[in-house]
């Protein structure tokens, strides 16, 4: 009499059939051969981390559907769901054991629970949106609009086929600011703009962006505008500092106390002229070239250090400039009068101009002939900023030049 | 450097470096275990067979600098990014057989970045597509019987969409 069949597959079981022959005889290979490796075969643990980097719970439960053995894995799991859950879904909530997540995410992902976002499922946040048709949170919101002006640019696309959605989102106008402002504006969901464009253009969205697009931004949602700006402001600022640490440093901190901190200071004041150059910049979306690219954002450094630090007057040595009347030269100067005269002496003259032997820097004491010119300090200081810029920084205590 | 054997299923012998063969932790804690002398003896490898194992010690070598992944499993970091480096792009473009069994072979013998880059690149060719979509990406049969299918579609009508 032979075994029954197994009763999860339809295979006789072969225990009886196994072989009581020497191995050496019988095998040829070390181990059995295995079942080709497909998707649907994959054990349950790979297919959660699989799912893990899925976006949504929708893209989770249309994989359930693919196959029997798929759903049987996948929508039968309380442990796929309830972890997929808890790894991928904003506040995902905690039932008590054995409660049905797969059929929890369903009835939400269908918008049967009213205040449950559909999206995130974040309970009691979401709001019934009438044109979407959707429950789903400001978060949520604020994730997948995008503003129709954008999208009207699109050639090819007959955007008054897509509904508008009056949505209120937070601008905030630069990072730390105090006055967020509230905007209302038309916007269109992101999701069915993304589609629309794929089928006038009958391409994947990162191709049509890519090939048709290039020019045309920002075409994202209002959370990725603000993370952008927000990067790009950090990394003009890291740049400044960078370029700051590497160029003038080590010239400027023997004379301003505790430079890098006073540069800081000062770069922080112009960081909302940086937001509105971003501004400007627009937000690059899917296959889009990245403007605040390392020379964007040099650039962009180096002009919130001219800012700050005044022009750059000899081209290869970056600490030559212009800081008079820039926020750094109240500090520069009284540093380099505090400095110059530490030695005692305070007058001198300078003996590279025309005007030799005039230049006094104090007062009382001058020659008779030629008639002496009488100089503060400060003033002092001025002359050799507007006529040897070169020397500014490098003068000892003589005050030689 | 020490070289040591791995012995893949089909009775392939492959001689890879200790540094590159420790990318796996399953091989590294074999390897502690014994006390790091397995010069003259091949590791046993019984679930990965030669073409695969050669395509795993590729990646090891490649990344055989790269820092350890961190311990924490659950990282959000790790879970977020579906972004894949160029060179693992290239590495992952086999045919679906291939792509499951280096999955397969990275879950057994415990190299989780490999898993990560095996699982984002399937989760990728998911991304946004229907079950038939999936199912032609795949060439899965759809094995579900009409009433089956109907009541599915009925439960989860919306991912139909």
């Amino acid at each position: 009499m032979g075994f029954p069949p197994h009763p999860y597959c339809n295979l006789p079981r072969r225990f009886a059939q196994l072989s009581t022959t020497d191995h050496d005889e019988a095998v040829e290979l070390p181990y059995a051969p295995k079942p080709k490796a497909e998707l649907d075969a994959l054990p349950l643990e790979i297919l959660l981390e699989i799912a893990c980097y899925l976006p949504d719970a929708h893209t989770a439960v249309r994989l359930s559907c693919v196959c029997r053995s798929l759903y049987l894995n996948l929508a039968g799991s309380q442990y796929f769901w309830y972890r997929f859950g808890n790894r991928n879904l904003v506040k995902f909530q905690r039932f008590k054991p054995r409660y049905d997540y797969h059929d929890y995410i369903v009835r939400v992902v269908m918008g049967k629970i009213k205040s449950t976002c559909q999206i995130c499922l974040t309970p009691r946040k979401g709001a019934v949106r009438e044109p979407l048709g959707m429950v789903v949170c400001g978060s949520c919101m604020d994730e997948n609009v995008v503003i129709r002006g954008s999208v009207t640019k699109i050639p090819k696309l007959d955007w008054r086929a897509i509904p508008d959605i009056s949505f209120t989102y937070d601008i905030r106008s630069a990072p730390g600011s105090r006055n967020p402002r509230a905007l209302t504006r038309y916007c269109m969901w992101l999701p069915t703009v993304k589609k629309h464009v794929e089928s006038a253009y009958g391409l994947p969205w990162k191709e049509v962006v890519k090939q048709h697009l290039e020019n045309i931004r920002p075409l994202v949602s209002p959370k990725e505008i603000r993370n952008y700006r927000h990067s790009v402001n950090n990394k003009v600022y890291d740049a400044a500092i960078e370029i700051f640490r590497r160029d003038l440093e080590s010239h400027l901190a023997p004379h301003v106390p505790n430079v890098l901190d006073n540069f800081k200071r000062f770069l922080d004041a112009q960081r909302i002229d940086v937001w509105y150059q971003i501004v400007d910049l627009g937000v690059p979306t899917d296959g889009q070239i990245d403007r605040a690219d390392k020379i964007w954002l040099s650039a962009q450094a180096a002009e919130y250090i001219a800012n700050i630090m005044g022009p750059q007057i000899d081209e290869n040595r970056p600490h030559v400039r212009y800081y008079l009347r820039t926020p750094i030269w109240p500090s520069l100067s009284t540093g380099l009068i505090n400095r110059l005269t530490l030695g005692g002496q305070t007058v001198n003259k300078c003996d590279t101009c025309e005007d030799a032997k005039t230049l006094v820097v104090t007062s009382g004491f001058g020659r008779r002939r030629p008639p002496p010119v009488y100089y503060s300090p400060r003033m002092f200081l001025e002359h050799v900023q507007d006529n040897h810029p070169d020397r500014l920084l490098a003068m000892n205590w003589q005050w030689t030049l | 450097m020490s070289t040591i054997k791995l012995l893949s299923s089909d009775n392939a012998e492959l001689a890879v470096d200790k540094e590159v063969a420790e990318r796996s932790i399953l091989i590294k804690n074999m390897l502690e275990d014994v006390g790091g002398d397995m010069s003259d003896q091949a590791i046993p490898i019984p679930n990965v067979n030669e073409a695969v194992l050669r395509k795993v010690i590729e990646w090891c070598e490649h990344h055989k600098s790269d820092p350890p992944p961190p311990a924490d499993e659950d990282s959000d970091s790790r879970k977020k990014s579906t972004d894949i480096e160029e060179w693992d792009q290239k590495f992952m473009q086999v045919d679906q057989e291939m792509l499951f069994e280096i999955i397969l072979a990275a879950n057994y013998l415990d190299i989780k970045p490999l898993l990560d880059v095996g699982c984002k690149t399937v989760a990728n060719m998911i991304k946004g597509k229907s079950p038939e979509e999936i199912r032609k990406t795949f060439n899965i049969q759809n094995d579900f019987t009409p009433e089956e299918e109907d009541q599915i579609r009925r439960e989860n009508e919306w991912a139909e969409e």
